[in-house]
């Protein structure tokens, strides 16, 4: 019987330790969300030495999805050389 | 009492233990090159990595690991100082991550697409090796010849049996030995090593959250998307997301953009 209450024991804390860790993550994502409603200025460089700069901006986006937009852009801006097709933008 | 600890035993294991984990004992790393264009005859080349363990293999791009992490540095930086981005050099890389699972002889692609982990799960496709006398040193180790067809292509392979597992790297296994080198007929594939590591202390997980899918399925998807589909995922959705003032999910920016591969190092079923 003191070996079950044990076991429980050590599940309830794991459990809780879970629980703390998500409430922890859901936090910083509304932080994020604040801190993230404005409009960014990204740089970045292709295979060729050409030099891609956009602006991104989302009142309602968490980090996530700021750089899962950018990386879209960044891939469909991009040919089977990994470099820029800079014209088509 | 019995059938109680059992129970929270079972409960326990299902809980905490999700994914299939097993630990490295070799990583090897692979300049990866690929004629994609015979036309312009343009070499594509990529540094993957391949992780071995008792059972499980694991092949995935290195060149995308470390892209990633400078890229998440720099997003999680511009939101510390509220400044601007800056990527570096973005390059193409693989974003399938192959697990051959050496005793099921299967072969599961972890393969991320609009936002999505799709798992597609095959039977290993044994190749028929015919093993010869060549032998050369790579890397410190003494390595034989072996030939096989894969795919429509001819590769000659290179594998030490001081390092005994049946991996390699991709797709290419089933020697008696590490497979060190592997090129195809005509050169148009190669997967070159450059670094052997012995318990490199990581652990090869097998990811077991995702769509399941098989890979006709996924590739009829794919094509319909570069046929002029679009993509639909949750965030590229999102109106308030903008790229200059535009819309992401404008059809200019959501539209999905397939790299033309004329040469596909997969010639035939």
């Amino acid at each position: 019987m003191k070996k079950l209450s044990i076991l429980f024991s050590t599940l309830l804390l794991f459990a809780f330790a879970n629980a703390t860790t998500l409430s922890k993550d859901s936090n910083n994502d509304k932080t994020k969300k604040m801190a993230l409603g404005k409009t960014m200025q990204v740089t970045a460089y292709d295979a060729c030495g050409q030099k891609l700069m956009f602006t991104i901006s989302c009142s309602s986006c968490t980090l996530t999805a700021l750089a899962a937009g950018a990386d879209s852009f960044i891939f469909n801006s991009t040919d089977s050389r990994g470099c820029f097709t800079l014209n088509q933008h | 009492m019995k059938k109680i600890l059992l129970f929270a035993i079972v409960a326990f294991a299902n809980v905490f233990i999700s994914n299939a984990q097993e630990k490295a004992i070799i990583k090897v790393i692979y300049n990866f090159e690929h004629v994609r264009d015979t036309i312009v005859n343009y070499r594509y080349n990529e540094e993957m990595g391949l992780l071995v363990g008792k059972s499980i293999s694991s092949y995935y791009s290195q060149r995308k690991l470390t892209q990633d992490s400078i890229s998440r540095k720099a997003w999680e930086q511009a939101e510390i100082n509220g400044g601007n981005v800056n990527l570096g050099v973005i390059l193409p890389t693989t974003t399938e991550n192959y697990f051959v699972l050496l005793r099921d002889k299967k072969l599961l692609i972890a393969a991320p697409y609009q936002q999505e982990l799709y798992l597609i799960n095959n039977q290993l496709e044994p190749i028929k090796w015919s093993i010869n006398k060549n032998t050369k040193n790579i890397k410190g180790y003494n390595c034989q010849q072996a030939i096989g067809k894969f795919k429509g292509r001819t590769y000659t392979a290179w594998f030490a049996s001081e390092l005994p597992t049946n991996a390699g790297p991709w797709k290419l296994n089933g020697l008696p030995g590490l497979i060190l080198e592997a090129t195809d007929l005509h050169n148009e594939v190669r997967f070159m090593v450059k670094t052997i590591q012995k318990m490199p202390g990581q652990f090869i997980t097998i990811p077991t959250t995702g769509i399941k899918t098989n890979l006709k399925d996924f590739n009829k998807m794919t094509k319909a998307y570069s046929n002029g589909g679009y993509s639909t995922n949750s965030i590229l959705s999102n109106p308030d997301l903008k790229i200059n003032g535009q819309s992401i999910s404008s059809s200019n920016n959501k539209r999905v953009h397939i790299p033309v591969i004329n040469n596909p190092i997969e010639k035939s079923n």
